[in-house]
């Protein structure tokens, strides 16, 4: 018997000696549990933005500076933003098409910081855009620290910046 | 000196006892990761909220779980409350004023019947993220006329 037969037949003996685990329940009770959890599975998790209807435009000359809501306006030209009839900024489109979320973040930020009534933000959306453009709106909005967000209808020659 | 039926027994006690047992240690690694995972994604309250088939959810990073209330589905093609649908997006698009008349009757008879304190003024939109802002500002006009002031929209979560 050569050398190499020999340590095979060595190894295969210490294999046989092993301790083999018994994994037969195991098996049988991933065999349970996995159907289960696949039929409770959740893979496209859903969650709500709650929103308000502006209760004021926000706009009115009567109201104190404390009250003064700040407002974004989405339009196809971009965003601007206005605090009660003031115009604060503009920002307009990254391209063709594409509004600028990240500028609109740090620019909310910003003016949060500065402005009173840090908790509201009334998002006027103007005609012509999608629905997924607003929910970007609001989560830069929210992102930027306000808690409160509304939704309103931007009147036609408010968007524009 | 064996007999051939001596060593007829005698080769079959020569013959492994046991069952061939096949090699389960890479199925229970397996079994192991996907549990895990089917685990981790294993939600105890389940899925209150089934989004509709026929649209589009927007990405977002909101949070909030949803609740019951009622349900109004703004698709490309109609609008649909608790699931049937109630106008189609061409009624919408021909309706000149912000309420819709065929909506309204339908939510104000729906608001006879949620006599929950808690959601009865409260409707989930869920909208096509493609829809435009103009028809989904009327749907939400008419909710409002019809009691359900208290919106909530369904997106569908980051990551």
């Amino acid at each position: 018997m050569s050398f190499i037969d020999d340590v095979r037949e060595k190894q295969a003996r210490a294999k046989a000696d092993e301790p083999e685990v018994n994994l037969t329940p195991v098996m049988n009770m991933f065999l349970i549990l996995i159907p289960f959890l696949v039929s409770m599975a959740v893979f496209a998790h859903v969650a709500v933005i709650e929103v308000n209807l502006p209760s004021d435009a926000g706009m009115s000359k009567g109201q104190s500076r404390k009250e003064l809501k700040l407002t974004v306006a989405v339009s196809q030209t971009g965003f601007s933003l206005a605090l009660g009839d003031t115009l604060l900024d503009t920002i307009p489109l990254l391209d063709k098409s594409a509004l600028n979320y990240t500028v609109l973040q740090q620019t909310l930020a910003e003016q949060r910081a500065i402005i009173e009534n840090k908790n509201d933000l009334t998002v006027a959306v103007s005609d012509g855009i999608i629905f997924d453009k607003v929910v970007a709106t609001m989560d830069a909005g929210r992102f930027a620290g306000f808690s409160k967000i509304s939704l309103s209808s931007a009147p036609a020659q408010q968007g524009a910046p | 000196m064996s007999t051939p039926l001596t060593s007829f027994f005698s080769a079959g006690r020569k013959r492994p006892s046991r069952a061939i047992m096949p090699q389960v240690t890479s199925l229970v690694d397996m079994m192991t990761i996907l549990l895990v995972f089917l685990l981790k994604s294993f939600s105890a309250e389940g899925n209150i909220m089934t989004p509709s088939q026929d649209l589009v959810l927007p990405l977002s990073n909101a949070k909030d779980p949803p609740r019951t209330a009622l349900m109004v589905e703004v698709t490309s093609s109609a609008v649909m409350v608790e699931g049937k649908v109630v106008v189609t997006m061409d009624d919408i698009v021909a309706t000149d004023s912000l309420v819709v008349p065929r909506l309204f009757d339908w939510l104000s008879g729906m608001a006879v019947t949620f006599k929950d304190p808690e959601t009865r003024h409260e409707a989930v939109i869920q909208c096509d993220k493609n829809c435009d802002f103009k028809y989904l500002k009327k749907v939400m006009a008419t909710c409002a006329r019809a009691s359900f002031s208290n919106f909530t929209l369904l997106v569908m979560q980051k990551g």
